[in-house]
């Protein structure tokens, strides 16, 4: 069982306090993205996780015992960093039999799950070579064959993927899914790519500023993110965002342009909210039936699909149009909203539930 | 055809740059040539008048009459207290630098600011202390002695150079190492030195031409000629046994002067070359 937890983890540098009090229960074998915007403190709780950084408070659990106390090394964890570091002046070979050498694994062991390890992450061939004459995405996966020769209970990644290109990034997603499902290991990735998150994690945990916003499945954050900060982030492109309020009895939607759509729910009257929708829930409709009325500015064909950036009385609006849309820059469209899918948010940037059509 | 004014001036800079880096390459260079013109005279031209830069005879007896065994003593003597000093002070330097340069403590900044201070000590000062404290420890004439002298001297600038690289290295191949499971020291030894080779390399070529060159300690903490390093032996020898043996001395000066030129040839590239090639993004 190799289940992590912290319990009120809190880190200060000074009188800054970066992390106010992270609790956190990550299962066995499961696979958890920490996202967020730089800043967020997502790489510092998982350094702390590692035992790289001291926290000022709380407690780290591994397989349920507390190893806040125990070095790096005695925590039974691999990590692979975002600067690949490798050791420069070792081979391939070597950087991956460091870690077994240093827990005094026998020679043949060591060449045994070294090979082995070269042998799943297509190294082989480059065995004797050193880093500096290894490309980005080779050094990438010496750097995850130095965690997974040895199999620890958890594998921490620190944004291990964004220095490499697009393509590259595609392709290593796929691996470091594979990956942690052949070693049955507990992974804990941290990224501030939510595409990145939403395709490899089994939860996504959404970091804010030294606070966990909201913790949950992929799809669960995405139809139904806990705050507007979750809405903008998780998503691509970004939920359209409108501030505006709503009428006595919760059922229309009002910017301060006047302009007011019918939301087809009841929410609890509130001065001020903001109402999203997110690119896909919109459809571009020239019949009276549209909600919406504005003006294309943009169009981006993105070869599958079609992103047609129209202006409306109630703010700049982005539609997710099928692949050859018609959509033309200065049309007048009309744009129809799924009323399934709104998304309303209190003053605060809060969640609202509707209470009943 | 008129060149424009700031090109003119561009080139009227770069002019007087290359005159006076010429006239100080050159005033260096004086010493150098007249010990090797001396070197190659007989001793009665040496002080003839007018000097001459190219000699009436040229002879290359003051050459041989050094391979004899005293040279051989003086030779070893020299190279047994270089490579000692430089690999001490090269070492500690590095443990401390390292020290100073990971694990924060209060007074760290103070410290390095104080090996800085010790280097504006006159080294005359330094010797009657140390001269004191090599009595008491019975160390008076020993390699260990001049050894440690050098050291001394030396470990400031050691000390600041490599706290320099130790600053710039990437933190993340230590700690990459931690999460493989090696105890800090291991760290050191195992990734932290062969990563730090170019600057350890710098430190170790320093303190050995320092320590090479070096004269008053030499003459002072040694008392016999089988412990004496090269150039308090030359000094000794020439000027008071043979009483101004000058071309002689020169020829020997020019002899020692080579593994130094050596050493640079060699290491020049290491001092500039970048050994974290390839640890992080490249």
């Amino acid at each position: 069982m190799a289940n992590v937890q912290t319990r009120n983890i809190k880190k200060k540098y000074g009188s800054v306090e970066v992390l106010h009090g992270i609790d956190l229960e990550i299962e066995d074998k499961e696979f958890v993205a920490l996202v967020g915007p730089s800043g967020c403190g997502k790489s510092t709780l998982l350094r702390i996780i590692a035992g790289l950084e001291e926290h000022s408070g709380g407690d780290v659990l591994i397989g349920g015992e507390t190893v806040s106390d125990l070095t790096p090394k005695d925590r039974d964890i691999a990590m692979v960093f975002q600067s690949y570091a490798l050791y420069p002046h070792k081979n391939v070979y070597e950087n991956l039999a460091f870690t077994l050498r240093m827990r005094n694994t026998p020679k043949g062991e060591i060449d045994t799950k070294v090979r082995a390890a070269a042998e799943a992450l297509n190294l082989t061939d480059y065995l004797d070579r050193a880093p500096a004459q290894l490309s980005g995405g080779q050094r990438q996966r010496v750097a995850m064959g130095r965690a997974l020769v040895r199999k620890p209970k958890v594998f921490l990644f620190d944004e291990p993927l964004s220095n490499l290109d697009a393509k590259l990034r595609v392709e290593m997603r796929t691996e470091i899914r594979r990956l942690h499902q052949d070693l049955n290991a507990t992974s804990i990735y941290v990224t501030h790519d939510q595409v990145e998150a939403m395709t490899m994690a089994d939860r996504i945990v959404v970091l804010h500023d030294g606070d966990i916003i909201q913790v949950g499945k992929p799809m669960e954050l995405y139809d139904a993110p806990a705050t507007t900060f979750v809405a903008s982030f998780i998503g691509s492109p970004q939920m359209n965002l409108f501030e505006g309020n709503l009428d006595a009895a919760g059922g229309h939607f009002h910017v301060s342009t006047g302009s007011s759509i019918r939301l087809g729910k009841q929410y609890r009257s509130e001065a001020s909210v903001t109402l999203g929708i997110r690119p896909d829930d919109l459809e571009l409709d020239a019949s009276d039936a549209a909600d919406i009325q504005g003006k294309i500015r943009v169009v981006e064909h993105t070869g599958g699909e079609t992103l047609v950036f129209v202006d409306t009385p109630f703010g700049p609006l982005c539609v997710r149009a099928p692949a050859r849309s018609q959509a033309r820059v200065g049309d007048i469209t009309g744009v129809k909203i799924d009323r399934e899918r709104l998304h309303m948010f209190d003053a605060s940037g809060l969640r609202m539930s509707a209470g009943g059509a | 055809m008129s060149v424009s004014a700031p090109i003119l001036r561009r080139r009227a800079n770069q002019a007087a740059l290359y005159l006076s880096v010429c006239t100080l390459v050159l005033i260096m260079l004086i010493p150098i040539g007249w010990m090797l013109s001396t070197s190659f005279k007989p001793l009665r031209d040496v002080f003839q008048t007018p000097p001459q830069w190219i000699p009436d005879e040229i002879t290359f007896k003051n050459y041989v009459a050094q391979f004899n065994e005293v040279l051989g003593t003086l030779m070893l003597n020299s190279m047994i207290v270089a490579v000692g000093a430089a690999v001490l002070a090269t070492f500690v330097g590095a443990m401390t630098a390292y020290g100073i340069s990971r694990f924060r403590f209060k007074g760290g900044a103070l410290l390095m600011l104080f090996f800085m201070g010790s280097l504006a000590f006159p080294v005359p000062l330094l010797m009657i202390s140390l001269y004191s404290l090599f009595v008491k420890l019975g160390l008076l004439n020993t390699y260990a002695a001049l050894i440690l002298g050098h050291t001394a001297v030396t470990i400031p600038v050691s000390i600041w150079l490599l706290k320099n690289f130790f600053d710039q290295l990437p933190r993340e191949v230590e700690e990459a190492a931690y999460v493989d499971g090696a105890s800090p020291l291991k760290v050191f030894l195992f990734v932290v030195l062969p990563m730090a080779r170019p600057a350890l390399a710098a430190s170790a070529i320093f303190v050995f031409v320092v320590s090479w060159n070096e004269l008053l300690f030499g003459l002072t903490f040694t008392s016999t000629t089988d412990m004496r390093p090269l150039p308090a032996g030359i000094t000794l020898v020439f000027l008071q046994e043979f009483e101004g043996a000058w071309s002689e001395m020169m020829a020997l000066a020019v002899m020692v002067s080579i593994p130094v030129l050596i050493l640079f040839f060699f290491f020049q590239k290491t001092f500039l070359r970048g050994v974290t090639a390839g640890a992080v993004k490249g």
